[in-house]
């Protein structure tokens, strides 16, 4: 039987203790979470809307 | 295709349709900075409720997006009850209809694990963030693993900055 200290961890419930710091290290661009934090969620949803329509323009374009 | 998400959203809410956002859209309205083509949504699979879906999107052409030849949505009191999932494409874009939500179960416990959210008047049910970080981790595939780094890295930001949200 293990002991408290041998009993592996629960997957998916670890939690970094700087996620922003692993998530800089990933790559993601922490200044635009920063920015869509400072926006209301309707405000985020109508940018999303926007740069999706832009992505459906190029795609019929075939740019994409 | 050239509708809104946010259309086809309002017209579920203002139809009454019971339903909370989930998935790629539910972490957008966190603040994800990607960009998805689709809504997710879990939604009570009452026989009511998919019919009251069902008028709502009636005049936008649905169609089940994963069926051979793409049959129309054609939902009646006796065939509702066979579905567990609806897979659709309308003039508004597609929609994901789902009956429960891997890592967090079915409607009912998607609902107590949902915040509400106002938009432009109306009120969304919306995943919460830490609901949101358990379903993508039970999913686990690439996508949900980049989006679970920004849904905890937002986690983080609000939790130092309380005013934003």
């Amino acid at each position: 039987m293990n002991t408290p200290s041998e009993q592996p961890k629960s997957q998916g419930q670890s939690e970094s203790p700087d996620a922003v710091r692993e998530a800089v290290e990933y790559g993601i661009d922490i200044s635009l979470l920063r920015a869509n934090l400072a926006l209301s969620p309707a405000e985020r949803m109508r940018r999303h809307q926007i740069a999706l329509d832009r992505m459906r323009r190029l795609q019929k374009a075939r740019f994409l | 295709m050239s509708g809104s998400l946010l259309d086809l959203l309002e017209r579920l809410a203002d139809a009454g349709v019971e339903f909370v956002i989930v998935g790629g859209y539910a972490g957008v309205v966190h603040g994800c900075t990607y960009t998805t083509q689709d809504v997710d949504i879990c939604c009570d699979f009452s026989t009511t409720n998919l019919l009251a879906l069902q008028t709502a999107l009636s005049d936008s052409h649905p169609v089940h997006r994963m069926t051979p030849g793409r049959r129309p949505l054609e939902l009646t009191a006796t065939n509702a009850g066979e579905f567990k999932n609806l897979y659709l494409d309308t003039d508004l874009g597609h929609l994901d209809c789902l009956s429960e939500i891997q890592g967090l179960g079915g409607y009912d416990r998607v609902k107590q694990a949902s915040v509400s959210i106002e938009v432009e008047g109306r009120r969304f049910r919306v995943l919460s963030i830490d609901a949101l970080i358990t379903a993508k981790e039970a999913l686990n595939r690439p996508r949900d693993r980049e989006a679970v780094r920004q849904l905890k890295a937002m986690r983080q930001l609000r939790r130092e900055s309380p005013s934003n949200g």
